[in-house]
Formats: structure tokens, sequence, C-alpha cells
């Protein structure tokens, strides 16, 4: 009886106590490296009601706009034909460019790109709560999307890195923004070939930040050369691009560099992605 | 109560899936308000300890479900804030605006602690520099300033309040 007594008075207390233990157990468990993470399982039955409530937005969106779209078709349409008529003529320079391009690269001793097949997904949901920024697109185990696969995207003509699948559910899967502060990229300047290691800085401002840059490259380096994933020991394939040299720092007493990145990618306004299915291969 | 953390918890799923999918033009320079912080607030304020606490755990466990957050990283932040704003139930006098934001703010404020403390506790380094931003800080107003919106509308559900016929009422 006593006991029971003592339950009913600090069952508050008591809940609190049990709810508390529970979210730190799942926090540990969430935090290490398993590979079967609970936070999986439930991601999958979440992600059902994103994907429904994402196709009914769309929906709405779409038939609402589409009529202003027809005369937009129409205007796209002819810009497309000039377009079309310039790019025969590019495509015969880029035939004897890629030729060229060849050779210079058997001259230099590189090796060949890395290939992989692009599997598109649409973003459909942007992490709710404020302190991580997780994007989901609608590809999942299904289409043969896995943990640590390379994510990129197609702006304005340039092919810029945007992160990696961090957690996959069934039809759906989270990637971990390249401005994630535990996102690491092995990386290069294109133009100087020095090489570093690019972390993302969180949310604060969306700037990556480039390290262990050696401090005798400085004379080589200038704002506005582009970062390029290095390919070296990484899932990531040599040659993405990740962005470009905002501001370079090198204290006396430092061995090294801090190079600010500013990302290729403007994350403000992904819509497509594309999963580099064979590069974690 | 059980009928109150069911409609809490459905409610806060509801916005959490609505807020990361088609209602992104919340956003204000990149920064959205915290909506389920102010639901959270509302409930444990109207409710007490025991059904703030519980709608708190259930809805940041679908936040945790949602992104990259570590399972349990919200649940364990909401559960908190439920448990800590249940104790002002029938403290005081909540008018239409005043109250609303001073109870979204210490939330969010409340909110910032607890990350703080858990960013450390687990080495989540990304949590602990966004905290220190700009965008936390618009963010917390944000979240101050639609607290009495949001008070006001969930005031109109009597299934988010006590059953007066129960005697729930203090």
């Amino acid at each position: 009886m006593r006991v029971r007594e003592t339950v009913r008075k600090h069952r508050d207390s008591l809940t609190l106590t049990i709810l508390v233990l529970a979210c730190f157990v799942s926090l540990t468990v969430s935090t290490d490296s398993m590979r079967m993470r609970p936070g999986e399982v439930g991601q999958s039955v979440v992600a059902l009601f994103q994907q429904a409530t994402s196709a009914i937005g769309r929906f709405f969106a779409d038939t609402v706009t589409s009529i202003r779209e027809l005369s937009e078709l129409r205007r796209q349409y002819d810009d497309l034909l000039t377009q079309v008529r310039r790019y025969e003529t590019i495509a015969d320079d880029i035939t004897q460019l890629q030729a060229e391009n060849v050779r210079l690269r058997e001259a230099l001793g590189f090796e060949a790109a890395i290939p992989h097949e692009a599997l598109p997904a649409r973003v459909i949901a942007k992490e709710p709560g404020t302190f991580f920024a997780g994007i989901t697109i609608n590809k999942g185990r299904t289409a043969g999307v896995r943990r640590d696969m390379p994510v990129i995207a197609n702006q304005d003509g340039i092919r810029g890195l945007v992160g990696r699948v961090s957690e996959v559910g069934l039809t759906t899967s989270v990637v971990m923004p390249v401005f994630d502060g535990n996102s690491f990229v092995a990386a290069r300047l294109l133009r100087s070939r020095h090489e570093g290691l690019v972390s993302g800085a969180g949310l604060t401002d969306g700037t990556l930040t480039m390290l262990y840059v050696a401090r005798s490259a400085r004379s080589d380096i200038a704002v506005d050369d582009v970062v390029i994933t290095s390919g070296m020991r990484s899932i990531f394939p040599e040659g993405i691009r990740i962005g470009t040299v905002e501001s370079i720092q090198g204290r006396s007493y430092e061995t090294s560099l801090t190079i600010g990145v500013r990302p290729a990618v403007d994350f403000s306004r992904l819509e497509y992605l594309f999963v580099l299915m064979e590069a974690d291969q | 109560m059980t009928s109150t953390i069911l409609y809490g918890g459905l409610l806060i799923g509801a916005t959490a899936v609505i807020q990361s999918t088609v209602l992104r033009f919340t956003e204000i320079a990149g920064v959205a308000p915290d909506l389920v912080l102010i639901i959270v607030v509302f409930i444990a304020n109207k409710n007490g300890t025991m059904t703030g606490q519980l709608v708190g755990f259930f809805g940041g466990m679908v936040l945790d479900l949602m992104g990259l957050a570590p399972l349990g990283f919200h649940a364990l932040i909401y559960t908190l804030i439920g448990a800590l704003v249940g104790l002002t139930r029938g403290k005081m006098f909540v008018d239409p605006i005043f109250l609303p934001v001073v109870l979204a703010l210490a939330g969010q404020v409340l909110k910032s602690v607890c990350a703080l403390v858990i960013s450390a506790v687990f080495a989540l380094e990304s949590v602990h520099s966004h905290i220190f931003s700009t965008r936390f800080l618009v963010e917390i107003i944000y979240t101050g300033l639609l607290g009495p919106v949001v008070f006001a509308l969930l005031g109109m559900t009597r299934r988010l309040q006590p059953d007066r016929r129960r005697g729930e009422i203090i």
C-alpha cells in the first residue's frame, strides 16, 4: 500500500524519469555507429506521411500554375530551338576538346574518372527541427540507395556536391548536406592541386572550411579558386565541384591554412538531386 | 488526459510533416519558427506536467524520425520543456498576447539550454554552433512573435484542454 501511495504521489516525477531515461538510451544507441539504427525503422513509417503530404501539396501547386506554365512553355520552346542550333556547333568543339583532354590526361598521368550511375531523386522534405539540416529524398533502399552514397546536384550548369546519404528507409533517404558539422570531404584545389579536408560549419551560415592545406601553398591560392573532391581514400569520387575559395587565413603559429569555401550548390533551392550509385564500391 | 495526449501527439506529427514539406514559405531568411515547441508549451500550460511531458516526448520522437537528429534528441528536449512548462498550469492568467510570447520565448530558452547540454554530452558539434548563431536568435524572436497566434488557434480546440466535465480543471 505504501509503495502504491508513493508511486501515486510521485507519478509525474517517475514518468519524467522514465521518459528521460528512454531518451538517453535511444540517444546512446543512435549516436553510436550501429549498422541498424532504431531511427531507420521509424523513418520509413513517418516518410509515408511526408511523401503523401508532399505529393498533395505538389498536386495543388502544379494545378494552379499549369495555365501560366503553358505560355511559359511556348517561350521556352522557342528559346530551346535557338539553343539547340547553338549547341550543335558547340558539340563539334566538344568532341575535339574531349580528344585533347584524353591526350592531356594521359600526358599528366591522371586516372580516368570513376564511372558511376546517377539516380535522380526529388527533395520531398527538409528537417522540421532547427538543429539539423537533413534533406529527405524520395528514393530509398528499394531503389538501391545505401548509406554513405555521394549525392550531387546540377545547378546553373554546374555539378556540385550536396552531401552523402546518412539514413536510408524503404522508400526515402535522408541526405546529410556537406555543410553539416559532421561532414568531412577529401578535397583538392583545382588550379594549384593542393589537397585538404573540407568540413562543414553547421547551419550557422552554410559556408565550408578547408583545413590542412600546407602553409607553403599560400602564394598559389587565390579567392574564387575552385575546390573539388580529390577522391583520396574517400567515399566521394574525384572531380565533383565542392565550391570556391572565399577567404584564406594562415596564422603565423600554424603549419596549415584555413580556407573558407563557398558551396557550389545553393541549398535553399534544391529540387532534384542525384545519388551516385556505384561510387561507394 | 489520454485523449489530450493522443490529439496533441497527432497535431504535433501533422504540424511537423506539413512544415517539413509544404509550409516552407513560413521561413524568413531560411529560418522557420518552431511551431511544435509552441504546441507543446500550450498543452503543458493548460494540462500540467504529466500531459506536457508525454506530449513533448511523443512529439519529439516524431521530429527525431524525420531527419538527421539522433533518436531521442528532440524527445528529451521537448519532454523536459513539457514537464517544466507544465508546472505553470493554473499559476498564471494567460492573456491573449503577452503571456503566450513569454511562454514561447521561455520554451525557446529552455530548448537552447537542453540542446547545449545534450550536444556537449553526445558530442553533436553542429548543434553547438547553431545555438550561438544569429539564425537561432532570429528563430527565437520569430517563434516568440508567433506564440499568440498559435495560442489563439489552439485555444479554439477543446480537445487540447482539460475536460471540465471530468473535473480535470484545477
